[in-house]
């Protein structure tokens, strides 16, 4: 019996023991390649699936191999994971040399210091913005300095099944004049002649949504200082509950207990075919379309009435940025020029971030697109010429804010709450939080 | 009928409702499983189509697999399994090992300060992970460790409290007679360890092995924040990166990985199974 | 707190010489076998817990540097609504999901301990929904079972022949039931330990209770019963412990929101988001405090009582 215990002990350390050489080879292939005096080492992270992973890691290799001095270390996770991973390395200020960056985080980074100004490098030309618009750059801005460069543009939308509107027999929207009555009428419409229903507005984050109209006003959801809201008039804010309410009523939209369960796209109401329309950022096409019945098309979200300005503003899809940190900067902001502008890494990296910011890699690529490619590239065109500035990027509280929306949107469309209750919370709690 | 035969057909009827209840509620149990194991093999169409809880696919699309493990092309799965069998053996030997002669020391050793040793043990078992990740992860960036599987593997040989207060647990439950029989015999305290309690806890040792197998080749919080480049990733890390809610996501490849993830889990249980059904020969008790 | 003895060793007054050498040797021997835990502890615990405590008191962003504010964290906390809700919410789970996962992995465990065949394939398919564990395929299989079409509806639409269309996992009132359920249905890991338990049961006293003829209700009480008292404590205080700082099931099912309106929002979700979703490290590490005092309460008292019902073969180490 004694034995036996120990034989098992010991077929498993055997087995064990094979995996050693492995695991200090592994080891030991670490110290060698960071030795050479020559030889310029980088690491660059980013968050995404195995398919960004495969044209991101061809990218680096593309530089490797036009730079045999050049070593670019690649690490990668999955979207959750990767800011877990970044914050614990910014406590340990182990960033690597550039990463990847989103726009709900910036503020908070460039407020500690912890990412470099690229400024210095584009006015050197390492990083090369001529053909780039300003439009497309201000998202990476605070204060006037640079600290990321936008790595595909972004817009909100609203995607809609066009054959539902056909056998409805509705016209299709026309993105620049229609108004959230019309909307309205729409949803009302489709569902008494098809059945199909309509959406919550965004239920992932009701913010957007409400952002866009709220926007439309002139004013803006969080003040400029991101110290309190950007508006004191709540007609918006109560319409955006009120129409919702009458839908819901109506029987038209989509019960909250079903549309507020996070889900992937492929579970979406607008895959399972229940819905005509549903409102997502561009770079969201691919993976909406690729589950959808018919092809979809995207129209600017509906005009309120007496809109000052278009709600709708181009957003970067994910920037490039180099922490202050960084061991390498001057590799990383080349590195970061080829990546954005080289013909051939582009063919590889085709779009999967969003729009190409400079012109020229952009009609390079669009010429090739696929067709869902193209829809969105239109679409960003239109964007381009119905749009105003972007809000300056997210306070430090917008996590818990965003929370709060999100909460109250539920509470009123399940009836727990009456409008003017859930209004006065967004307004009492939302500037509290926002003080605080 | 006599009262034999009676018996017989009583147990038989025993018997026939027990294997009928344990199949029954087994395939309730093991239904969303099977579900998972089916779902490797249909499209995404029919995962969340229609039809969505069938168990059988439509066909058998084997390259769900060959696209899963191919991963992104540069790292494939073969590399991903290399090192959670790595991560997973060493981790699991140490955290079993080093268990037993901890709990021996707890259970069987009167010594001052015990008490307050053994509270400061269920310490760390309370405090959440995610307020200690920080100032764990810089002590390993300090080290030197980040980036290799040192991090993972080392605390293990420190011991789990799981499986010590497990150990103990089962230690006290064997006569101190037998220590005592065994110092008179001339053993000191490692050998009362090795030849008497280790031989005799081996259902909590099997146990352990088999919990501490699954919870580190499940373990994703770990693996995502000391290993960065994809060449050391763990099959559990690299399941999660297929996950992306901005882009699409290749759900019949995570099913497919996922069902492979399994195998090892299962195969570890089979293999030490037997060694719990078996139970103790305890003709060396009293 | 947690005592394995009442006296302590310590007290060595008076003694003789080799009395006190004895007692050396024995605190040298202890110190020994217990040394790969101290030096773990040392090496990669103690900085951290302690770390966390001095978070408590500060206001830390994880970007930038801790700066101590006193109790503001904790003071904050009794006006935190979802503080409240939070813990309302761990409450629920914990007093419902830890004994119904108890007393299924016992009986389970009991009906299992016999030796007929195809034990082990049964023993392997109870086990196994707990290896699915944490796996990103749970939470949509999950979804797909208890959404409003879901699987759950259509066998109790078949079976009962009514229209039921509640998405049970989007309503408020339901959601942390199928959270319960799914902890539920991974009693497997409990069920292991008990099934071990069973085997370390000294077959003589079955074989002693057989010649004096007592019954299988008899020997479950007077034998199976007190034997298995040290796993079932065992069991009450890991799952006790488990219950409390849920988080990878809760994580993994509302996908880190704790939806819908908060109903799952289990503690340790919550203290997550405030760490690494709201920058708050200061205030999350407070509330991992208060956590481990709630815990550590309901430890004490179950280790306290272990003494009236836990029934073990050697009262006292050597």
């Amino acid at each position: 019996m004694q034995k036996r215990s120990y034989r098992i002990v010991l077929i498993l350390s055997v087995v064990l023991f094979a995996f050693t050489s492995q695991l200090f080879a592994t080891g030991q292939t670490e110290a060698g390649s960071s030795d050479g005096p020559e030889e310029s080492y980088m690491r660059l992270a980013w968050w995404g699936n195995p398919v960004r992973d495969e044209k991101t890691i061809g990218v680096a290799n593309l530089y490797m191999d036009n730079n045999p001095n050049v070593k670019i270390e690649t690490e990668t996770t999955g979207w959750g994971g990767y800011w877990d991973r970044i914050n614990t390395q910014v406590a340990s200020a182990s960033l690597p040399d550039i990463m990847q960056h989103d726009y709900a985080y910036m503020l908070q980074f460039v407020q500690r210091n912890i990412l470099t100004d690229l400024t210095p490098y584009v006015d050197s030309g390492v990083i090369e913005l001529g053909k780039v618009s300003e439009t497309f750059l201000s998202g990476g801005r605070v204060d006037g300095k640079l600290y990321g460069i936008s790595l595909g543009t972004n817009a909100f939308s609203l995607v809609y099944d066009p054959t539902v509107l056909a056998a409805a027999g509705i016209a299709e929207p026309d993105s620049t004049s229609w108004t959230l009555k019309d909307f309205e009428e729409i949803s009302m419409e489709i569902y008494k002649k098809t059945g199909k229903q309509t959406m919550p507005f965004s239920t992932t984050d009701p913010k957007v949504f409400f952002d866009n109209l709220i926007r439309q006003t002139g004013a803006s959801t969080y003040a400029k200082d991101g110290k309190s809201l950007g508006f004191t008039d709540t007609t918006v804010l109560k319409e955006f509950y009120n129409m919702q309410l009458r839908l819901l009523e109506a029987g038209v939209l989509v019960a909250p207990e079903i549309a507020f369960v996070t889900v992937t796209a492929e579970e979406g109401q607008l895959a399972q075919g229940n819905v005509w329309c549903d409102y997502i950022w561009s770079n969201q096409l691919a993976s909406t379309q690729a589950v959808a019945e018919n092809p979809l098309k995207m129209v600017l979200l509906p005009q309120i009435e007496n809109a000052k300005r278009p709600g709708t503003f181009l957003k970067p899809s994910m920037f490039f940025s180099i922490p202050a940190s960084a061991e390498n900067p001057d590799e990383a902001a080349r590195f970061l020029n080829f990546f954005l502008n080289d013909g051939a890494a582009n063919d590889i990296l085709a779009a999967e971030r969003g729009v190409p910011i400079p012109s020229d890699v952009r009609e390079a690529l669009k010429a090739s697109a696929s067709d869902v490619n193209k829809v969105v590239f239109d679409y960003i065109g239109l964007v381009a010429d119905n749009s105003s500035a972007i809000d300056p990027p997210d306070p430090k509280a917008s996590g818990e804010f965003l929370k709060l929306f999100r909460d109250t949107t539920q509470e009123v469309l399940m009836g727990l709450i009456s409008v003017d209750q859930g209004v006065e919370k967004i307004m009492k709690d939302g500037n509290a939080i926002l003080a605080k | 009928m006599d009262s034999k035969t009676k018996k017989l057909l009583k147990r038989n009827l025993s018997s026939l409702g027990f294997h009928t209840a344990a199949v029954i509620i087994g395939f309730l149990m093991l239904y969303p499983v099977l579900w998972m194991i089916s779902n490797s093999f249909k499209t995404t169409q029919e995962i969340f189509g229609q039809n969505s809880f069938s168990l059988i696919p439509g066909e058998l699309l084997t390259e769900n697999y060959t696209r899963g493990w191919r991963y992104n092309g540069t790292t494939t799965f073969t590399t991903f399994f290399k090192n959670s069998f790595i991560y997973t053996g060493f981790a699991t030997l140490g955290a079993v090992l080093s268990s037993s002669l901890i709990a021996f020391g707890f259970a069987r050793i009167r010594f001052a300060g015990r008490n307050f040793w053994y509270t400061c043990m269920f310490l760390t078992l309370m405090i959440p992970f995610q307020v200690v990740m920080v100032p764990q992860f810089i002590i390993f960036y300090k080290l030197g460790w980040v980036n290799t599987f040192l991090p993972l593997i080392v605390p293990m040989f420190g011991g789990v409290p799981f499986f010590i207060f497990l150990m103990v647990q089962f230690i006290r439950q064997i006569p101190v007679d037998l220590d005592n029989s065994a110092k008179i015999d001339g053993c000191n305290k490692f050998m009362i360890y090795s030849r008497i309690i280790f031989p005799l806890i081996k259902p909590a040792l099997i146990t352990a092995t088999i919990f501490s197998f699954y919870w580190r080749w499940d373990d994703f919080i770990g693996p995502l924040l000391f290993l960065n480049k994809p060449k050391l990733f763990t099959v559990s890390l690299a399941l999660r990166m297929f996950a992306d809610p901005q882009t699409s996501t290749d759900w019949p490849a995570i099913f497919a990985m996922g069902t492979l993830s399994l195998i090892p889990v299962i195969v570890i249980f089979l293999i030490f199974q037997k060694y719990i059904v078996q139970g103790l020969v305890t003709t060396g008790l009293k | 707190m947690t005592s394995l003895t009442k006296d302590s060793p310590g007290k060595d007054l008076g003694k003789s010489l080799s009395e006190r050498k004895a007692l050396f040797r024995e605190n040298l021997a202890g110190y020994a076998f217990i040394a790969p835990w101290l030096i773990g502890f040392f090496a990669f615990s103690i900085i951290p817990i302690l770390t966390s405590l001095y978070y408590s008191f500060t206001s830390y962003d994880i970007l930038g540097s801790p700066v101590l504010n006193g109790v503001d964290n904790f003071k904050n906390m009794v006006q935190d609504k979802l503080f409240w809700k939070s813990l309302a919410v761990t409450f629920n789970y914990a007093f419902i999901s830890v004994p119904l996962r108890l007393l299924f992995a016992f009986f389970v465990a009991l009906m299992f301990n016999r030796d007929v065949k195809g034990i082990r394939l049964y023993q392997m398919v109870y086990y196994i929904p707990s290896i699915v564990g944490g796996s990103i395929a749970v939470a949509v299989m999950w979804r797909r079972l208890f959404m409003a079409d879901g699987a759950v509806n259509s066998v109790i639409n078949l079976l009962f022949g009514l229209d039921v269309s509640t998405s049970w996992i989007g309503k408020p009132e339901t959601a942390l039931w199928t959270l319960i359920l799914l902890a539920t249905w991974q009693f497997g890991s409990s069920m292991l330990i008990f099934l071990a338990g069973l085997k370390q049961i000294p077959h003589f006293y079955y074989e002693a209770a057989d010649i004096d003829g007592a019954n299988r209700f008899r020997k479950f009480v007077s034998i199976t019963f007190p034997h298995l008292t040290p796993v079932i404590f065992f069991n009450l205080i890991m799952q006790i412990i488990a219950g409390f700082t849920v988080f990878t099931q809760a994580f993994v099912v509302s996908g880190g929101s704790g939806d819908p309106l908060n109903s799952t929002l289990v503690y340790a979700l919550y203290l997550y988001q405030r760490a690494f979703k709201y920058y708050e490290m200061g205030y999350s590490s407070a509330m991992a405090w208060v956590l481990v005092l709630i815990v550590g309460l309901f430890t004490a008292i179950v280790f306290k009582s272990s003494s009236s019902w836990v029934y073990y073969e050697s009262k006292e180490g050597n």
